[in-house]
Parts: C-alpha cells; structure tokens; sequence
C-alpha cells in the first residue's frame, strides 16, 4: 500500500472555514458568558470567511485547477459558488450578531453551526464523487435543522426545525437511493465516470436510469424548494429565527444549485432528453405555484418564502437546457438572488421589534416617511425580485431565459415572463404601501371597551408610532442592507466583469 | 456445499423475517429481527465480504436491535393499541401486499435481466477489513473526514438541543 498523494490546496478554504468553527467553538469554551466575551465571537467568524474568501481567489487567480485525488476540485466553478456562499455566510453573521444574544445564550454553537453548514455548503459546489456530495449536503442540512430551531423560546421555531428535519430526512433517503441506483447502472459514483459511461450505452438499462435521475431529481428538489417538494420552506423560513432564514435562502439554494448543476450538466448531459422535459415541467410549477400563494400572504417573512420558491423555478429553468450558457446564466442569477433576497430578509430583521420574529406586511405601510434609507433600500429589492431593469435580478432572468430560448424552450420561457408579471404584482404592493400610503391609515386603534381607556390607548398609540419613528437598526444590520443594496445595483448596473469571470469559470468546467 | 450453504441460510433468513411479522408479541418480533440479522451476516460473509458481516452484526444486530428491545420494554408490549383490527388491517394488509408484489417484481427484473453495471459481491480479499481500511484511509480519505465534520455538527445540534429553555 502506498501513501497517496493528497493536494490540500484544492479545500483549502473549505479547511480555513472549517478551523474557524472549531476556533468559535473552542473560545467560546474558555470565555465566560457573563462577561459579554461572546461579542468576539462573530468577529472571529467574519475573519474566518474573509480568509477563505482570499484563499479562494488565490486560487481562482493561479488559474489551474486543483484536485483533490477525485473527490473533490477547486476549479472556477465550484470556487465561484464559494466566493458566492461565504458572502451569504459574511452577510449572514452580520445580521445575526445583534439578534442571536436576544434568543439564546449560546451564540458559540450558532456561529460553528453556521460556519460547519457554509462548509459543507461550500463542498457542495467542489464535489467532483457523489459520496462527497451527499456528504456535504448532510453537513449543510444537519447545521441548518439546528439553526432552524435556534430559539428554544419560541414554539413556531421548534415546530419548523421539526418540519424541516422529518422532511428533509426524507429526501436525502431519495437521494440516496438515487445514487445507489446510478452506481448501479455505471458502476462509479465518480462523476467524469459516469459521464464517461452514460457516453458510451445512453440507452442501455435505462429504466434504471430514469428511476436514478427521478430520485435525484426529488433529492436536490427538496433541497431548492421545487413545486411540489416545496412544503417545508414556508414554515421553516417564518419559524427560523430571521437571520438564519435570510442566510439559508440564498446559501442553501446557492449550494443546493452548485451540485444539481454539476451532477446534472457534467455527469448525465447524455440523458438529458430523460430529465430536461422533467425538470422543465417542475420549473414551470414551482414558478406559477410559488407566485401565486405569494400573492395571498399577510406575513412577509412567508411571502419571501413562496418569492424564493418561485425564483429557485426561474433558476432552474437554466439547467434545463444544460447548456454552458445555461449553467452561466444560473450562476449570475444566483449572484443577484443573494443580494436582493438577503437584503430583503435584512429589511425584515430591521424592522422587527424585539421579541419578534416577523414582520407583518402592513408594518411597511408609510415607511417611507419613518424610515426612508430603509424603505429605499427596500425598494431595489423589491424592483430587482420582480425583474425590473437596471437591477441584478432583471439580468439574472434575462440570461437564464434567453439561455433557455437558444436551446428551444420556448414556451418555458413564456411561462416565466407571465411569472414575472404576476410576481411584480406583489412586490410592487410593497413599494405602494411604502411610498403611497400613510402611516396613521394602518394604525388601527386596538380594540377596548370603556371610553375611559380610550384616551390612554391614544396616549399608547402615539408612543408606539413615535417609537416607530426613532427606532434605531443596529449598526450591524444597516451595513448588511446597504451592502446588500448595493451589490443588488452594482450587479445590475455594472455587469460586464461579472459575466465575463462566469462565463470564463463555467465554460472552462462545462465547454 | 456453498450453494446448500446458500439456501440453507436464505431459509433461515426468511423463517427470521416470517417471524417479525408474524410474531403478536413485540419481544419475539424483535429477537426474530436478530436472528434474521444475524443469518444475513453469515451471507455476506459467504460473498466475501467479512468487513461487511461485522459491521452488520454490530450496528444492526447489537445497536438497533438492543434499540428496539429497550423501546419495548419501556413502553411495554401488551399496550391495546399495538394490535390493528378491522378494516384498517385490511387496508395495511393490502398496501403491504402490493408494496412487497412490486418490490419482488423490481428485484426479479433487476435479477434477470441483468442490467446493473456494478458487479454483485466483493472480490475475495476485497471486503476485508484491511482493503477497506486502505480504501478509507486512501481514495477515500475526503469522505472519511466529511464524515467526522458531519459528526461534529450532530453533536453541536445535540448539545444546542438538549439545553433548557432559560424560563
């Protein structure tokens, strides 16, 4: 037996986050809670992400490649999923570190918990061997079950971790099967194998195959929130305490999409004519189910719920093709996701009051009087959800489509624009309700019997609405809504360079 | 001799799994589960693979059996609710009728028809305990240690979950 070889530069910034969170956890050992010590907690994590971030644009300027024996690659594609997860990983400590103290006093675990699931999440995108990416996807599930049900105080997010938990055990049993049935038509779970193979008979044993890419398909579906897999993600985002649902919906769909392209576009581009309709008819479900239960929700934390659904439909209508267009296409709408999506859930943690962990969306009414950076802010995600040029989520859709267009899916694409015109239906309410309606319509008076309390409730009112007026956003928070925003224009504005490293990244992986 | 072997021990393994089903009582079901655990070791074992049979007999026969038998016991086997009457059995009856017709039908076909690629059994030497522990340690080294991370986390959850509420 020989030693092997092992490149460790190819998870290199994998490793750094990963000793992060063992560092989190191991300070937060030694520190005493009561000191207030834990504050360096998040920084610690901040610093972590930003040298893996570094570490993986090292490696995407060295230009090669680097393979961990094969099981896993840090190549343009699975490094620019990672650049893209630990900005939501950063974001996302960010807009934990003023709310995580209110809930629970053990901060230590939910900055490790965070950190293990951006690893796991970032291997997802680097697994080249369908062990590792299973692997990973427990990694990134398991970490997000506990977030989900972080706050122990609060019923709803129990029952959401619950939810998330059975169900998302559920799927990866699919998964799972999905692979096993995949080794046993090529014999490998090496992905370049099975390409190779499937090459070779595509369409020998195939209804093996097609049962494969059936559970596959249901595996990453409940993982992206797909109609009709898609029944966990509303109560898990409202339960969830609303950093971590800020962080998941965009990480998670982000890494769950890195190996659903991988898997799909470069191991079994020769049974695509098997899944594309598949996937194509899912995609146009999950678009047209999402916007539609969008549509009728008071709360806004499950609104942007069933508006992510829809968006993973938008996404996913880039792998139908597997095109290398499509795959980019995917890649930039992601990018713009994460900073409209996020921004959005920012919005939200900054405007709930303490002890909250929603916002209803009649609290959005006139906010533009109280709090006009806030409602601005809000506004560019709300333009840029609902595809409204010059921001980053009208481009995201216009490749995605023009990508599926090319390939002759045209009426997937037709089915997206009407989406798109029924979603900006519900996030232009949002910008009304902002901008075109006065804060004292919503105030109704609570109801009370006796004109004697009549007066003190008035008195109570204009308190609240004065506290309405003077409520400070933690400092953190605010930085995340104005990088979010900012980004959200940039991509939109300036997307030359953006594209242009994409597409380099991807067409090097996918040709 | 291995082929008697063969269907001397598939005998035993299918008399083991009659006995889960058919057993009232849920102690006996679960000791009948052992045995037919325990066949199935000795069946791997007779495909070469030896790493396989150990870790058959010490995480289903020792870990999950034990598991069961300690629920059992706990919440006891002579409860009212543990036997199902009436239509509602003839409604499961039917329902794991066909789910075992159509799981025959799929293996028969798979068997058959010969469509899987992988091979069936190790090779001799291969499901040692040695050449597994050189494949893990080797080509499969990322696994292995995704494999601890993933442990890691699970134990973080545990720890996160099991601490009281403050109130």
């Amino acid at each position: 037996m020989t030693l092997p070889s092992i490149n460790f530069l190819a998870v290199l910034p994998q490793t750094i986050v990963i000793a992060t969170a063992l560092l989190v956890l191991l300070v937060d050992a030694v520190t005493r809670s009561a000191q207030r010590d834990h504050q360096i907690l998040p920084w610690i994590s901040l610093l972590g992400l930003v040298a893996a971030a570094a570490a993986a644009i090292w490696l995407l300027r060295l230009g090669q490649p680097q393979l961990f024996q094969q099981m896993a690659v840090a190549d343009g594609y699975s490094l620019a999923f990672m650049l893209l997860i630990l900005a939501a990983g950063l974001l996302g400590v960010l807009l934990a570190q003023s709310v995580i103290p209110a809930i629970s006093p053990q901060a230590g675990a939910y900055y490790a918990l965070l950190l293990l699931g951006v690893a796991g999440m970032m291997f997802m995108g680097a697994a080249l061997d369908l062990l590792v990416v299973f692997l990973a996807l427990e990694i990134m599930s398991l970490a997000l079950y506990i977030l989900v049900g972080f706050n122990r105080e609060e019923r709803r997010s129990a029952e959401a971790a619950l939810k998330y938990f059975l169900l998302g055990a559920f799927s990866s049993g699919f998964f799972l099967f999905g692979v096993a049935l995949l080794y046993a038509v090529t014999g490998s779970t090496h992905l370049p194998t099975i390409a190779a193979a499937l090459a070779l008979s595509p369409a020998g044993s195939s209804l093996y195959l097609t049962a494969a890419l059936a559970l596959l398909i249901v595996g990453f579906g409940f993982k992206v929130a797909l109609v009709p897999f898609h029944m966990w993600t509303p109560d898990a985002y409202q339960g969830a305490p609303t950093p971590v649902t800020a962080f998941m919906s965009v990480a998670t769909k982000a890494a769950a999409f890195a190996a659903f392209l991988r898997v799909f576009a470069l191991a079994l581009p020769a049974a695509q004519p098997q899944w594309g309709m598949a996937l194509a008819v899912l995609a146009a479900f999950t678009m047209t189910l999402g916007n539609l239960a969008a549509l009728r929700q008071n709360s806004m934390k499950r609104m942007l719920a069933y508006s992510s659904i829809a968006h993973a439909g938008y996404a996913l209508v880039g792998l139908v093709p597997a095109s290398s267009q499509g795959v980019s296409g995917v890649l930039f709408y992601l990018l713009g996701y994460l900073f409209m999506n996020l921004g959005a859930f920012a919005v939200v943690v900054a405007l709930e009051r303490p002890g909250e962990n929603d916002v209803p969306s009649s609290r959005f009414v006139g906010l533009a009087e109280r709090q006009p950076a806030m409602a601005a802010a809000m506004a560019i995600f709300m333009f840029s959800l609902a595809g409204i040029p010059p921001f980053a989520g009208f481009l995201g859709k216009f490749f995605v489509f023009s990508a599926a267009i090319q390939a002759g899916w045209g009426w997937l694409v037709v089915i997206g624009v009407l989406n798109s015109v029924l979603s900006a239906f519900y996030y232009l309410t949002v910008i009304v309700q902002m901008y075109f309606r006065k804060a004292n319509e919503s105030h109704t008076s609570p109801v009370l019997d006796g004109k004697a309390k009549k007066s003190k409730v008035a008195v109570e009112a204009a308190a609240a609405s004065v506290a309405d007026i003077t409520e400070s956003v933690p400092l953190p928070v605010a930085v995340v809504v104005l990088l979010a925003a900012l980004g959200t224009a940039l991509v939109g504005l300036w997307p030359s360079p953006w594209t242009h490293w994409i597409t380099q990244a991807v067409s090097a992986v996918f040709g | 001799m291995s082929t008697l072997l063969f269907f001397a021990l598939a005998a035993l393994a299918i008399a083991g799994a009659l006995g889960v089903v058919l057993n009232k009582k849920p102690v006996y079901s679960a000791l009948a589960l052992l045995l037919n655990f325990a066949v199935l070791a000795v069946l791997f074992i007779t495909l070469h693979a030896q790493f396989l049979a150990a870790v058959q007999v010490i995480v289903y026969a020792g870990a999950i059996v034990v598991l069961f038998l300690f629920v059992i016991m706990l919440i006891g086997d002579s409860l009212p609710g543990v036997v199902i009457r009436g239509r509602t059995r003839l409604t499961l009856l039917a329902v794991a009728a066909v789910a075992a017709v159509l799981l025959l039908a799929g293996m028969t076909y798979s068997i058959i028809g010969g469509a899987f690629a992988a091979q069936s059994g190790a090779l001799p030497g291969n499901g040692s305990v040695q050449a597994i522990g050189a494949a893990l340690f080797t080509d499969y080294l990322l696994p292995f240690e995704l494999a601890s991370v993933l442990l890691l986390v699970a134990m973080i959850g545990a720890v996160v979950l099991a601490r009281k509420p403050q109130q």
